[in-house]
């Protein structure tokens, strides 16, 4: 009896740690791989707190803020490449602080605070979900300087940047409509936004250039980076006939599937070719590099103004990826035709009018807003 | 007694130390045992007897001291290596598997069974122990099928079927009628005729006086003293067991009682499993009378409260206290109507372990004034009126902030009876109230029951201790399998009469 | 047979200094462990804990940021604890945590900006409440009386309380979903009338409404006849139905009342710091940590308070470790060593070790009893 009653009302113990057992196994599976770069970027800082020592002149300090770990090999990795290039740039000239897997939402407010109280003068937020708080902490520290990705706020002292992605989305989109056999490619996607419509639109555009008689079939995931979820994603659209397997999300998962099934496949955000090398074709990426060099440069400069930048493949903000060895000469030779183009403001990705997915011809409007499917893309632009 | 046993010994334990959270159950405890002997082990509740024969049996680990098995010092680890040493407990919790067979628990744990059972040999070796030890029993009945006697009886013949050198029995009449109790002693007899040496663990003094060799007596742990049964008499035995001339109150004899207080009609009331557990029950209870309701364990005691107390409702019948139908009421009801009632789990039902004395004095009038003011509870009221109830009652080791099921058994029961007093109760239902208690406690709560007879309350005493029913009660009513199988004045009731009809032999009874 | 080296025994009545003590000694203890392995993976402790306070406690804003970690954590943790003390092992505060955000933020939009902040304020913490208690009630009714098992149900709920959050945000155009943003899908942000205002840096007043609610908690059990029925119920069903306490329906209303206080802490988040139905800013396993904070304060209403604060300023301390090139993981070890230290400081709260031949001073007089239960 005694014993009973005692072990009954100790049972919140054990489910105390159950709980914390759980905690501490999320955390070790969703960071497995990233132990070896929190090493990294400490490594980083070490070396920078030592090289602020002996320039005489004024260390810029610069934060990065992700909300993945660096070590994704996708968008938060792209964003890294970015500011160990600035650091190759400066050297001991700037000191680099890289927080990473910093959620969005509220209490990011209260990350960024600490960045700008502890003396950095220059705070990149590299997540969408960063915005309100980042604003909110700019206005309660007005002489530091916040940059936001991919957002649509700016105020005094926080510009915000993003790219043309949808111009290398096109050229993968030749790509891929070139490799296409049964006419369907899928394409996995994160969230029915804008930023995402535009990169569907414009990588359907591409491959109907080379195949008119291509559709690209879109599934929702509902999150950026799963990597389970976005495989699963792939497979049911190899499942439903597509050969060719697309992406917006920031694993290489989708990648993983095609190449188990043997299908083609178009990355996103960096060169991903080790994780698929037979499937890769190629994919639309980022180099943050110039614009963290140049924005870096304009605030030692005491030249920064807060503006909205939108970067695109002249500036080389935007880049397509190497080909893969399954893309033809030809169909390279097209597309490289078609990127100089790009580059120089012969061609351009939208027109308007536009024709959309139930083949009528409507207006473009702000592409920026974008809420809606051009034809041959099959799936609803609403979620 | 006839038997003149050997002065080889079987067992001898030195100086044995064993402590349970802080208190000492064997104190420098020495204990000596004959070949061939039956050995009482008498002592109150809480003595240490238990613990003596857990240790021996292997069950537990003394802290210190040394345990001789015929002369030579063994550490049994458990209770696996005492049996293959030929020493074996039967405790008074049985450890049988109900869903098996009684041959199938003879072959479990034995070290012949292999993978295969051979039932016929098991039958066959089974039947005839039984009927070798007066002990009859069928093997191919299954544990649950049988009355806790015949469970006892499994559980002695399991152990004679390892043919054990020494065999425990920890208070083994408990369970039994006063008729299954002389069969057992006759066992006991035979057992120790054929050399094995036989633990007889005990509080009751005739029983000992009867059936043993020699008695060892213990008392808060220590040992007081070992005498040859014959030498000893039976105050003297009482005086070393309670450490004092003590005479446990009974009733004076009343003659007339008031009006009927609680009128019990032809109750039913379903049993767990939904068959009805009180078959059409019914009895008046008059002012300043106790009725006592014998039994044995299971045949719906434990129904029959539950339905006068509103813990269960009754199928059929009705009760009436006081002129009013309670018979559909709900437990607050039965409260508001003056009911008392003291069940048998004091830890299990009738405290709430966890909380203090004070909190547990308050537990049923806690609702109204002095415990509460409107929705608030008065801190002082509870502190006030539990020094009072502790101090009136001589509930002793409480402490403020202390759980109240640190306070031991005989305190835990006064305070429990305490509170169904102070609720100034018309009627008051009290199950097996000096259950495990020590002498000193059972006078006391003796005492409270006969002055709450004396102030006019019925009583409806439910128990299994024919001395307490005696003892306490008016007359007398005999319960077997939820019916009510005899009634007779206390002045016409014997604990042979009484046995017989518990077991059910209505017949033989009334002859 | 050689004697024992040491017993180990309960302790009778537990002072309040070995009560407070212990706890202290268990979360240091936890401290000193995590330091060696800290020490051992190369990194300076010193400088580890030295860093973590300093963003905790050693500035004013790091104050004001660890309170305002610390507001939803008072309120789960009392929501954990309440129901653990009745042996409702409701684990469902996260999805009820969610659904006050939900439905106290739907009320303020509904509401919309007509109503002064004295009322609005108000009936968005309520409208949490009761959001969170409806979570509660899906698991609560059968649970009652139909004896499914808790742990289980609230569990699932938590994740269709999440699933239910997304989908109001980016699966539909919920009056939840900020019309105004097309970029990304956002909680549309509630009227400024019903957002608890700023009095210290980012910290609201939120804080003192989540002490006084704490308050309110460990009166309405210690103090109140209701309470008293339900501790009595928490300590053994079979006794309160014999005090003819009706067990079914407190049970209910405290599964209820615990919903209620996780949905409190949802409507505060939202009131306060928030201001939208943002998943991004709620999924933050709130709920679950609350069951830490109450099974390391002991399930004491009160004693909640600072641990819950203690447990906020450990949360917000892991950017800073990164700053100084330290794993955030090193966070949730310490939560998890302090808890496990505080398990195990549970045992010697309850039990002391003695030397056997020094006899117990008169602390342990009280004999415990071994009371047998009575068979069904």
């Amino acid at each position: 009896m005694k014993e009973e009653y005692i072990m009954a009302r100790s049972r919140w113990r054990i489910l105390a740690i159950m709980v914390v057992a759980f905690a501490l196994l999320a955390a070790a599976c969703s960071s497995s791989d990233d132990t070896t770069d929190t090493t990294a970027a400490a490594a980083g800082t070490d070396t920078t707190v030592a090289s602020g020592t002996d320039t005489s002149g004024e260390v810029l300090k610069v934060a990065f803020v992700h909300v993945g770990p660096v070590a994704d090999k996708g968008w938060s990795w792209a964003h890294d490449q970015g500011a160990q290039a600035l650091k190759a740039e400066y050297g001991d000239g700037v000191e680099i602080t890289t927080l990473e897997s910093i959620p969005e939402g509220s209490d990011a407010q209260r990350v960024f605070e600490d960045l700008a109280a502890n003396g950095n003068t220059l705070i990149f937020g590299t997540s969408f979900g960063y915005m309100d708080p980042m604003l909110a902490a700019a206005e309660n520290f007005p002489d530091t300087v916040f940059m936001h990705a991919t957002g649509f706020k700016t105020s005094e002292n926080m510009g915000n940047y993003f790219g043309a992605a949808e111009e290398a989305r096109y050229l993968s989109g030749m790509a891929a409509g070139a490799a296409t056999e049964t006419n369907l490619i899928g394409y996995v996607a994160a969230f029915p936004i804008p930023e995402v419509l535009r990169g569907i639109n414009a990588f359907t555009l591409g491959a109907r250039e080379v195949n008119p008689d291509a559709e690209v079939q879109v599934v929702w995931t509902s999150t950026w980076f799963d990597p389970p979820k976005e495989g699963t994603a792939a497979e049911s659209l190899i499942d439903a006939g597509a050969d060719v397997i697309a992406m917006h999300q920031d694993s290489a998962a989708p990648g993983q599937a095609a190449e188990a099934a043997g299908a083609g496949w178009v990355g996103y955000n960096t060169d991903m070719t080790e994780f698929a090398p037979t499937a890769w074709l190629t994919a639309a990426t980022w180099d943050w590099a110039p614009f963290y060099i140049t924005t870096a440069q304009q605030v030692l400069d005491g030249t920064w103004k807060s503006e909205a930048v939108y970067g695109n493949m002249a500036d080389g903000m935007v880049v397509l990826a190497p080909f893969g060895d399954s893309v033809a000469q030809d169909t390279q030779d097209l597309i490289l035709v078609r990127e100089s183009e790009i580059i120089d403001g012969a061609f351009v990705v939208f027109t308007d009018p536009i024709v959309n997915q139930d083949g009528e011809s409507q207006p473009l409007g702000d592409i920026f807003g974008m809420d809606f499917f051009v034809e041959g893309v099959i799936g609803s632009p609403t979620g | 007694m006839t038997q003149a046993p050997t002065d080889t010994l079987a067992v001898e334990l030195c100086g044995v130390d064993k402590s349970f959270y802080g208190v000492k159950a064997n104190d420098n405890v020495d204990f000596k045992l004959a070949q061939g002997e039956v050995h009482a082990l008498l002592g109150e509740n809480g003595a240490g007897k238990s613990t003596l024969c857990s240790i021996l049996a292997g069950l537990y680990r003394p802290d210190a001291g040394d345990v001789f098995f015929e002369g030579e010092e063994v550490t049994f680890k458990n209770p696996k290596e005492a049996l293959a040493s030929g020493v074996g407990m039967v405790y008074q919790h049985f450890r049988l598997v109900s869903n098996l067979t009684v041959a199938e628990n003879f072959a479990l744990g034995h070290p012949d069974t292999g993978v295969r059972l051979n039932q016929k040999e098991i039958h066959k070796a089974a039947r005839e122990l039984g009927e070798k030890y007066d002990l009859p029993i069928d093997p191919a009945a299954r544990i649950w099928q049988l009355s806790v006697g015949e469970q006892q009886r499994v559980e002695i013949l399991k152990l004679l079927y390892r043919n054990v050198k020494i065999l425990i029995l920890d208070e083994p009449t408990a369970v039994l009628t006063p008729q299954e109790g002389q069969a057992l002693f006759k066992t006991m007899r035979q057992m120790a005729a054929e050399g094995r040496s036989v633990i007889f663990v005990s509080h009751k003094l005739d029983e000992v006086k009867q059936v043993s060799d020699r008695v060892t007596v213990l008392r808060n742990g220590k040992t007081v003293g070992g005498v040859a049964t014959a030498d000893a008499d039976t105050r003297e035995l009482a005086r070393m067991m309670v450490g004092r001339d003590l005479v446990l109150p009974t009733r004076d004899t009343v003659e007339d009682f008031g009006d009927v207080m609680l009128s019990v009609k032809d109750l039913h009331v379903p049993g767990d499993r939904g068959l009805e557990a009180v078959r059409g029950m019914s009895f008046d209870i008059r002012e300043g009378e106790v009725i006592g309701i014998a039994g044995v364990s299971g045949n719906g005691q434990r129904e029959l409260a539950y339905g006068l107390v509103g813990l269960r409702k009754p199928s059929a019948g009705s009760v009436v206290l006081d002129g009013a139908d309670i018979t559909n009421n709900t437990v607050l009801e039965h409260i508001d109507a003056h009911q008392g009632y003291v069940p048998q789990s004091r830890l299990g039902m009738g405290l709430a372990p966890g909380l203090t004395t004070d909190e547990n004095l308050a537990l049923k009038a806690y609702r109204s004034p002095p415990y509460s003011k409107g929705r608030r509870l008065v801190a002082s009221a509870f502190r006030d009126e539990g020094d009072r109830i502790v101090d009136e009652y001589d509930i002793r080791g409480v402490r403020p902030g202390l759980p109240i099921r640190l306070l031991s058994g005989g305190n835990l029961q006064k305070a429990l009876v305490a509170r169904e007093i102070e609720l100034e109760p018309k009627v008051l239902i009290l199950r097996s109230p000096t259950r495990g208690l020590d002498v000193g406690a059972t006078e006391q709560v003796r005492n409270l029951i006969l002055k709450e007879r004396a102030r006019g309350v019925a009583t409806l005493l439910i128990s299994e201790d024919l001395d307490e029913l005696l003892a306490l009660s008016d007359r007398l009513l005999v319960i077997f399998e939820g019916e009510i199988v005899g009634e007779m004045p206390a002045e016409e009731a014997t604990a042979e009469r009484l046995g017989l009809l518990m077991s059910g032999q209505v017949e033989e009874a009334s002859a | 047979m050689t004697k024992r080296r040491f017993i180990v025994e309960p302790r009778g009545l537990v002072s309040w200094k070995v009560r407070l003590g212990v706890p202290v000694a268990s979360v240091l203890a936890a401290f000193i462990v995590a330091g060696i392995f800290l020490f051992l993976t190369g990194v300076n402790p010193i400088e580890v804990y030295s860093e973590m306070l300093d963003a905790a406690f050693g500035s004013p804003r790091g104050i004001s940021e660890t309170l305002i970690s610390a507001t939803p954590l008072i309120l789960t943790g009392v929501a954990a604890a309440i129901a653990f003390k009745m042996l409702v092992w409701n684990i469902g505060g996260e999805g009820q945590f969610i659904l006050g955000a939900i439905v106290a933020s739907g009320v303020a939009i509904w509401l919309g900006d007509g109503v002064p902040s004295i009322l609005m304020i108000p009936i968005v913490i309520v409208a949490g409440g009761l959001g969170g208690a409806m979570w509660a009630s899906i698991a609560a009714i059968p649970r009652v009386y139909l004896g499914t098992n808790e742990i289980i149900t609230t569990l699932m709920l938590n994740f269709i309380a999440l699933a239910l959050m997304n989908f109001l945000i980016f699966g539909s155009s919920s009056p939840w979903r900020d019309p105004e943003v097309s970029t990304f899908p956002q909680g549309r942000p509630i009227p400024e009338s019903a957002r608890i205002p700023e009095i210290f840096f980012r910290l609201t007043g939120g804080i003192f409404i989540a002490i006084a609610l704490a308050v309110f908690a460990w009166y309405l059990i210690g103090k109140t006849r209701w309470g008293f029925a339900v501790r009595i119920v928490g300590d053994s069903s079979d006794t309160a139905r014999y005090a003819g306490i009706g067990v079914a329906r407190k049970i209910l209303t405290v599964f209820l009342l615990s919903g209620a206080y996780a949905g409190f802490a949802g409507g505060l988040f939202v009131a306060g710091p928030v201001g939208a139905l943002d998943p991004r800013s709620l999924d933050l396993g709130l709920g679950f940590t609350g069951i830490i904070v109450a099974a390391l304060a002991g399930l004491h209403l009160i004693a909640i308070i600072p641990v819950a604060i203690l447990m906020g300023a450990l949360n917000n301390a892991g950017p800073s470790l990164q700053a100084i090139g330290v794993p955030t993981a090193t966070v949730t070890m310490l939560q998890g060593a302090i808890l496990i230290f505080a398990v195990a400081g549970e045992f010697f709260i309850n039990n002391r070790i003695r030397r056997p031949d020094i006899e117990p001073d008169e602390e342990s007089e009280v004999t415990p009893v071994l009371e047998e239960v009575e068979p069904a």
